[in-house]
């Protein structure tokens, strides 16, 4: 896929602008891949293509991998997406465990164990 | 109900080392994959990168889940083997809970990558001797003497195709991390008094909320 793109093609090149589009605004690398997210809204609204199929994936909190495997879409556009709905409104995210949240690994623990 | 919270868990070692093997065994739902790019920040390696903005290489990584309770969900994620998708191991280990070094005993140098990139993060991890059928039982001690392990790093044989054996690898990595915040804790406590009240979560009074 080739992202040489004008004005007059980009509507057809949506897999290439969110790059562009969220360039300064929340940045999508602090977005870990086992964050989950979910949708803060009932309906899509006016949301396109890959943006669409993102927020109706996740009625439920999902983390940002899994949703880019369940929608076949790789993970660098999704986290961009992602980053793009939560600064839209159309969806929020969860906490991350801290690597030294010893509750959250005895806990981890305790299921294991079970 | 409490707000979710996710966490999650780095399982490397060399290719064919049984990654995915051992993903599939511990995880609740069948492995999904999925592909991250290289993109700028992996620059270096192919012709190809050499193009500003280009993306021409992607790599799969395979992950599972584990869902431990009604608030916490556990990833685990297989690193790329290839070395040269480090940029991908930052991303997946930034934050990880901790990692397991799954080891070929009939390839054993092929885990130094993995090893290294651990403990030049600090991200705890234990080794976890993979039994292929056919591979000999390799003493455990054997492997740690010939990869020059530290005695501190937990490392046990299993089998990946073994749901039993690979929790029983999850839970000595559990505890090995839990020792490991506990290390920690007591080493800012000695080091700055101020600070520690912060770290030290057990002890710590519930905050007011804000």
């Amino acid at each position: 896929m080739e992202p040489d793109t004008d004005d007059a093609s980009a509507a057809e090149n949506r897999l290439i602008r969110p790059y562009m589009v969220t360039r300064g605004r929340t940045a999508a690398s602090h977005l870990s891949v086992e964050m989950l997210v979910v949708a803060k809204r009932q309906d899509a609204g006016d949301l396109a293509d890959e943006a669409r199929r993102i927020f109706n994936a996740c009625p439920k909190p999902v983390a940002i991998a899994e949703l880019a495997a369940r929608i076949d879409l790789p993970l660098g556009i999704t986290r961009v997406l992602v980053a793009d709905l939560v600064d839209s409104n159309y969806l929020k995210t969860f906490d991350t465990a801290a690597s030294d949240d010893a509750d959250i690994v005895r806990r981890i623990l305790h299921a294991l164990e079970k | 109900m409490s707000r979710p919270v996710s966490a999650k868990f780095v399982i490397s070692g060399g290719f064919g080392a049984g990654k995915t093997t051992y993903v599939t065994s511990v995880s609740e739902i069948k492995p999904l994959r999925t592909e991250g790019e290289m993109t700028s920040k992996g620059i270096g390696v192919d012709d190809g990168t050499k193009v500003p903005g280009k993306t021409t290489t992607t790599v799969a990584m395979d992950f599972g889940r584990l869902t431990i309770d009604e608030s916490l969900v556990v990833y685990l994620f297989g690193t790329p083997g290839q070395d040269r998708f480090g940029f991908m191991w930052d991303d997946l280990s930034e934050g990880a809970l901790g990692a397991i070094v799954l080891v070929d005993t009939r390839r054993l140098d092929e885990c130094y990558p993995a090893l290294d990139y651990f403990e030049a993060k600090g991200i705890p991890f234990v080794m976890a001797l993979n039994q292929f059928q056919g591979a000999d039982e390799h003493d455990i001690e054997e492997v740690r003497y010939a990869l020059n392990i530290d005695s501190a790093v937990p490392m046990i044989h299993c089998d990946a195709r073994k749901t039993d054996s690979v929790r029983n690898v999850m839970v000595r990595l559990c505890h090995h991390v839990l020792s490991r915040i506990s290390e920690q804790a007591a080493e800012s406590k000695d080091s700055s008094g101020s600070d520690a009240e912060e770290v030290d979560s057990d002890d710590a009074v519930p905050q007011p909320a804000g």
